[in-house]
């Protein structure tokens, strides 16, 4: 026999009737208070989850209600029906701080290894499952969108550009799957930059500070890497990945400290970069391995940028979404 | 054996007593760490699919520790209809995010479609909560019609756009007016007994405080680049300061604002919510909740997320803390009706978009 006591609801009326419940040896459980006197099978009876020491409920087929704050009693009369373990289960893995601190501990191992490793490989292998017309034409009218609002059209000579595209066409032949095509602006400082579909852009601020057409060709070999490695896609998988996980981890924090969590993920993403333009790096190296040229030209067309721009170390260094560039230089040596 | 009396008994009151029935919060942030993290595992393991059967759980978590005259209240939304909700909003997002990589047609329709549909997606998701919401074993309903759903969510939205803000104060009082009055504990139905010029009056104050707060926060900014140019050293100041400085400035007048904005709303709409003599009374103020919010801001970012469940019931202490009830007659009067079970289709539109619309 169990006892305990409790609140009645009938579910017509907002009424509360204390009661006395007790479970007899024949599973009947007995409601009994002022105004009221039921018995239930305990077979039929709806018994809400536990939830920490919350009252729990009771619900009976006419539509009637109980609600108790001994969850130990409910807890035993479940158990005598054979049922509810795996309820049990999972308010002792939530009761007890061990489970918590171990849970978390292991929450906090699967983000991380998720961040450093499961991330960057599902997109690293997604985006080479992703066919080809699909995966080139990401971001197609990014070229003109550019042209609109940040980038002025090239004023190098002729020759010039003739010849840096002659030898580009000779390189990005032996890459026939990619939909390469140079293109040359103006109004960045010196840059190049790759975009999704294939498009290489070069300005004309880079081309005058090298000192001569092999560092141009360097930094587009690199540039082809980004391209070869479909970092774009990787990039746009890689965040969503993050922000998806983020807000299921987090829920919605946004409500309770105001402030969006766009600062964190813009941290978190720079890593990402760190890591294409690594990538990038190694292509470019095996790239004039491969082709007889002298890889010290990209190590001294960094070199003639770094100097441009002074060394970024420092905070700021680790929100800068390029590794630090000595590192990078010295591979080139 | 006695028979049970099917009749609702009246207590005895006063005539013209008035009884203050404080809410109370009863969650501790202990309590809540251990069964967030424990779900929040589980939801990992799964990838996302426990996520429905954490949301009962933590959402009754909450229902369960507010009290209201010695019985506490019950939330009992199946998770299924949350996860099939769930799984057909997010398909729908995975094609508004991917067509934007590939078709900015599709991607305008789709969020043009996303817009159209959204209040039918806000009616189910109201009702879904409303129904799964119960105190004392009577639920809570929900029942506005489709069509002033469109006119007070799609109509008034378009209206603001050309009307460049000046009918935001009227659409926030329009809106919860909406929200509360089709709104029904048995067969009772709620009113918001206010006009939109409270409303009015607070954007202005708003306005007032934002403007004040940006002229000292930017004088303050001033002071302090003065005093570096002017400073006899020659070290200059690091730029992540600088920028911090600038940051903050630009930042802290727009939380106080959205802070002062976010209580006295919540003052305003539940302040004035009535079910016959029944009135309830919300008293929150910007600063204690300005604390709240900032330092639970600190807490998330040091702990790199972890005291999200602290923060949590800290936020939920503070608005019951300061909810109550005025009771001008017994709250045993009330009765049930017979409503039908509304699909939880809509209840996943909550979750996903936002489409909260403040209550």
């Amino acid at each position: 026999m169990i006892r305990f006591s409790g609140h009645y609801y009938d579910g017509l009326s907002s009424v509360r009737h204390e009661v006395e419940l007790h479970l007899d040896t024949k599973l009947i459980l007995h409601v009994k208070g002022l105004d009221c006197d039921r018995a239930y099978p305990l077979q039929e009876i709806k018994i809400s989850p536990r939830l920490g020491n919350t009252v729990r409920s009771l619900g009976f087929a006419d539509g009637a209600k109980c609600e108790t704050s001994d969850n130990d009693a409910v807890d035993e009369a479940q158990g005598w029906l054979g049922e509810g373990q795996s309820n049990r289960l999972l308010h002792r893995l939530e009761s007890k701080w061990p489970y918590a601190l171990l849970a978390t501990g292991l929450l906090m191992v699967i983000l991380i290894a998720g961040y450093r490793w499961g991330i960057p490989a599902l997109a690293r292998e997604a985006a080479q499952l992703i066919p080809d017309e699909m995966a080139y034409d990401l971001g197609k009218g990014t070229l003109e969108f550019l042209d609109q609002f940040l980038l002025d059209p090239s004023e190098l000579d002729d020759s010039r550009r003739a010849s840096l595209t002659r030898a580009f066409a000779g390189m990005a032949e032996k890459y026939p799957r990619l939909p390469l095509n140079l293109q040359f602006r103006r109004g960045v400082g010196p840059n190049a930059f790759a975009l999704p579909d294939g498009t290489v852009i070069a300005t004309d601020e880079l081309v005058e500070l090298a000192e001569n057409d092999q560092q141009v060709l360097a930094v587009l070999a690199h540039e082809i890497g980004h391209v070869h490695h479909r970092h774009g896609l990787r990039m746009a998988l890689e965040s969503s990945a993050m922000v998806l996980i983020l807000s299921t981890v987090f829920g919605d924090v946004t409500s309770i400290a105001l402030l969006s969590s766009a600062l964190p993920t813009v941290y978190l993403e720079a890593r990402y970069s760190r890591g294409h333009e690594w990538e990038a790096d190694t292509f470019a190296l095996e790239h004039m391995r491969a082709n007889g040229i002298e890889t010290v030209h990209f190590a001294d067309i960094m070199q003639l940028l770094l100097n441009l721009h002074g060394d970024a170390e420092g905070a700021l260094s680790y929100l800068s979404s390029h590794p630090p560039t000595r590192e990078r230089i010295e591979r080139f040596r | 054996m006695e028979e049970f009396e099917r009749r609702p008994k009246q207590r005895s009151w006063q005539a013209d007593s008035k009884m203050n029935l404080p809410f109370k919060f009863t969650g501790s942030a202990s309590e809540y760490f251990r069964i967030w993290y424990v779900n929040v595992l589980f939801n990992v393991l799964t990838l996302g699919i426990y996520s429905a059967w954490a949301k009962v759980r933590n959402k009754q978590y909450f229902y369960r520790h507010t009290w209201l005259d010695g019985t506490s209240f019950e939330y009992d939304g199946d998770p299924l209809g949350i996860l099939k909700g769930r799984i057909i909003v997010g398909a729908f997002f995975v094609g508004i995010y991917l067509s934007s990589t590939y078709s900015l047609y599709l991607n305008y329709g789709l969020l043009i479609l996303l817009f159209l549909a959204s209040p039918w997606l806000a009616i189910k998701s109201w009702a879904f909560n409303a129904r799964n919401s119960s105190y004392r074993n009577l639920r809570f309903s929900f029942r506005g019609s489709l069509g002033e759903a469109y006119t007070v969510i799609v109509g008034l939205t378009i209206l603001n756009i050309f009307t460049l803000g000046l009918l935001v104060p009227y659409t926030q009082w329009r809106t919860a007016s909406f929200k509360i009055k089709h709104h029904g504990y048995g067969t009772r139905k709620f009113s918001l007994a206010v006009t939109a010029g409270p409303f009015y009056a607070m954007y202005l104050v708003m306005g007032a405080i934002g403007f004040a707060s940006y002229v000292a926060t930017f004088g303050i900014f001033n002071l302090l680049t003065e005093a570096i140019n002017d400073s006899p050293t020659s070290e200059t100041w690091p730029v992540e300061i600088l920028t911090l400085a600038f940051v903050a400035s630009v930042y802290l007048p727009m939380i106080l604002s959205f802070t002062y904005l976010r209580a006295n709303s919540a003052n305003l709409v539940y302040g004035n919510t009535r079910t016959g003599k029944l009135k309830l009374r919300s008293n929150q103020r910007t600063l204690p909740l300005l604390w709240i919010y900032l330092s639970n801001f600190l807490a998330i970012l040091i702990s790199v997320g972890l005291l999200v469940p602290w923060a949590k019931v800290r936020l939920a202490r503070y608005r019951i803390q300061y909810l109550s009830l005025w009771a001008g007659e017994s709250l045993e009067v009330m009765a049930d009706e017979e409503q039908e079970d509304p699909s939880a289709l809509g209840e996943a539109g909550v979750d996903f978009g936002g489409f909260d619309f403040g209550l």
